[in-house]
């Protein structure tokens, strides 16, 4: 039953725009990408069948921009809109505006949107639900609580304390505060940011779980009623709220309490009337296993190829087919959660220097493959990765037939990528998976911050091999002189000196003997683990 | 032709000579053997002592980036050091810079002030996210600022200089420090 859309608009950038048009493309859907002047020739323009200018590059006047973008939907013809995640995914009056244009809005129904967005309300609500929610204060509905009923609040509950935006997501609007003396900042820090990217500044408190897991639930409904979850993703690997791993199963549930936080992410979905794709997000206590109600996301996630590698769904193509109208063909006891996903986020920020953002053009961009290895990226080589936007560069998934092989496989793809030209968490990511901890499944969310707070890159001398490298391609001969079938010509426009110092005038190329040191063994070239030393 | 590179603060040279694919490298006065197995646009194969060895790597105007088994590394051809910088760093003064281009939300230090390491000195916002600029470790003295709260600022621009102020008979250990 139902409609077939013969072209949607996604209202995206980067690598999750670049899936949904995979996606389409596979349905036989047209798609139709919408960029800013940050974005022209980026690469979700240059796969979609169409592509429509929307405005300059501050996300406020294009991605942001509700008017422009049904505008665009209406001009190109398209029957529906995917919102993707960030940008206006979450904004219940975007919804509204693709209804009322007479377009789909690919993802849940305004109303469900509203009772999840307002962070307090949704609370409340889950608790009328029986879905356990953390201790908290969020004042009476329709007031915002003033600083002085937070502050009350704030000592009934005790320290340490989460401070919150109730319009926030993403680690925005959002600060630890570990004793009273610093509410008033916190509070301030915490409205700041949140005015600043939501333009709402309420805020509300709620007892911080120390050492807790982030585990969320996928679920999935379609518009009769019938509503899945799609099992969990673990994800404390993050840092200030920004998840860096994710993985699937999680080394912390077993499947009593698996089956239980399943329940009540359908209970706490089917409360708010929810449709499509969704994310129930938990914080578990390692210590009591109990777990408490966080956020609902009423939109696509970020991590959700680890879901689609677990259960073997395609979860964008199913979010099409829900918004024709499709109903689920599967029940709940018919999935499956088979063998372990991992993913990690390539981010273009510099860990040395406290996660900030770094940009600059993708020099070179050699992305892992090989059996069970998955790259969703928004970049190739060449393309700029620019500082308006959000800083993730590209997604890289590993799924084997248990957690040693994911990791393994994790391992190797991460050794055998390449990314240069712009400083990214490559190497950090590396150390990360060789973490015990993180072998062990013992990572909770502050656990980067307590334990690689102060993580440099390695500032190690390069070992010899590296320099006789750098002499073959950064040498200042020019290319004369190099011998034949070398550097140079080939290489897309960048200086690539070649051999520069060979002096190989005379073209006989014939190899010079072997001259002496072949076989010391002080030699520095016999030291087998000289290359895998960087990471423990 | 001797080579010469900067890499992780260090100075190396590096000599190749010979004809064809195997040449001769002195690499910090170390000789080897080092045959070029292959090379594509981005990626360069050497074997050396028989280990295969496989890079990919990136140049631009001074140098470049070299990678292997998940390790990068950056070089650049060294180039001579200015007299300015030389004078600026032999006065140890201390300029903070903006790591990003970001807008300036608060300053919170005054001209002349005196403060310890760690000191938040002003606050900036990139992508929406609020960063502390903080004193390195040590003892200072707030000689310029050079931004006001709500000024636009680019990468690496110049926010507030910081001059060493001596603790009493520990002048060394404060610097050291850094």
């Amino acid at each position: 039953m139902g409609r077939s859309f013969s072209k949607i608009l996604v209202a995206n950038r980067g690598e999750i725009a670049v899936r949904i048009i995979r996606a389409c493309r596979e349905m036989g859907i047209a798609s139709v990408a919408v960029y800013s002047d940050a974005d022209h020739g980026s690469m979700h323009v240059r796969m979609a069948d169409e592509a429509l200018h929307i405005g300059p590059a501050p996300a406020l006047e294009s991605y942001l921009s509700i008017a422009k973008i049904v505008e665009a939907a209406l001009r190109s013809g398209a029957e529906a809109i995917h919102p993707g995640y960030g940008f206006l995914s979450e904004n219940a009056a975007f919804a509204e505006a693709v209804e009322a244009a007479g377009l789909v809005f690919i993802g849940p129904s305004p109303a469900a949107m509203r009772a999840m967005g307002d962070k307090a309300a949704a609370r409340a609500a889950m608790e009328a639900a029986g879905v356990p929610v953390v201790p908290g204060y969020h004042g009476l509905p329709g007031s915002p609580p003033s600083d002085e009923e937070l502050a009350a609040a704030a000592s009934r509950i005790g320290y340490p304390l989460l401070v919150k935006a109730t319009a926030g997501g993403g680690g925005r609007g959002m600060r630890v505060v570990t004793a009273a003396s610093g509410l008033a900042e916190g509070l301030a820090a915490a409205r700041r940011e949140a005015l600043h990217a939501f333009g709402d500044g309420t805020l509300f408190v709620e007892r911080y779980i120390a050492r807790a897991h982030h585990v969320e639930i996928q679920v999935l409904g379609d518009s009769l009623g019938n509503l899945v979850h799609l099992f969990e993703r673990e994800c404390s690997v993050q840092r200030r709220h920004q998840k860096i791993i994710e993985e699937s199963p999680s080394a912390l549930l077993d499947e009593e309490l698996r089956s239980r936080m399943g329940e009540a992410a359908v209970r706490a979905a089917k409360a708010a009337g929810y449709s499509n794709a969704g994310t129930v997000e938990f914080i578990v206590d390692p210590a009591t296993r109990g777990f408490y109600f966080l956020e609902m996301n009423t939109r696509l996630q970020v991590e959700h190829p680890v879901t689609e590698s677990v259960t073997g769904l395609d979860l964008v193509r199913w979010q099409i087919r829900v918004a024709e109208g499709a109903a689920l063909p599967f029940t709940q006891e018919e999935l499956r959660s088979r063998g372990h996903a991992i993913e990690c986020r390539l981010y273009a920020e510099d860990p040395s220097r406290g996660f900030l953002p770094t940009g600059g053009r993708l020099l070179r961009f050699a992305p892992p493959s090989g059996p069970g290895i998955r790259v969703d990226s928004g970049f190739a080589e060449g393309d700029t990765v620019g500082l308006h936007y959000d800083p993730l560069l590209a997604k890289i998934i590993a799924y084997a037939e248990d957690r040693p092989t994911a990791l393994a496989r994790m391992r190797e793809a991460l050794r055998r990528m390449a990314v240069l030209g712009i400083v990214t968490n490559w190497e950090f990511l590396r150390e990360l998976l060789d973490e015990p901890d993180f072998e062990e499944g013992r990572v909770h969310t502050t656990w980067i911050e307590e334990r690689l707070a102060d993580w440099k890159h390695s500032e190690e001398n390069p070992p010899p091999e590296f320099l006789a490298a750098a002499a073959f391609v950064f040498g200042a001969g020019g290319s004369k002189g190099m011998p034949p079938n070398s550097l140079g010509q080939s290489s897309g426009g960048h200086r690539s000196a070649g051999l520069a110092s060979a002096g190989s005038r005379d073209s006989s190329g014939e190899a010079r003997p072997a001259a002496d040191g072949g076989s010391d063994p002080f030699s520095p070239w016999q030291s087998a683990d000289a290359f895998r030393s960087g990471g423990k | 032709m001797k080579q010469r590179f900067q890499s992780a603060g260090a100075l190396h040279e590096i000599e190749l000579a010979g004809e064809g694919r195997t040449l001769t490298a002195t690499i910090d006065g170390l000789r080897t053997e080092v045959e070029l197995v292959a090379e594509r646009p981005g990626e360069l194969v050497l074997r050396i002592e028989g280990r295969i060895l496989a890079f990919d790597f990136a140049a631009d105007e001074s140098g470049g980036w070299l990678c292997s088994e998940g390790r990068v590394f950056r070089f650049d051809r060294p180039k001579p050091v200015s007299r300015r910088q030389r004078e600026s760093a032999e006065r140890k003064d201390e300029i903070q810079r903006s790591p990003m281009p970001a807008l300036v939300i608060s300053v919170e230090v005054a001209e002349g002030q005196e403060i310890e390491g760690g000191k938040t000195l002003l606050v900036i916002e990139a992508m929406k996210m609020e960063t502390r600029v903080s004193a390195p470790p040590g003892s200072w003295r707030v000689a310029r600022i050079f931004v006001a709260e709500g000024r636009q600022v680019s990468r690496d621009e110049e926010l507030i200089e910081l001059a060493p102020r001596p603790k009493a008979g520990d002048r060394s250990g404060g610097e050291d420090d850094r």
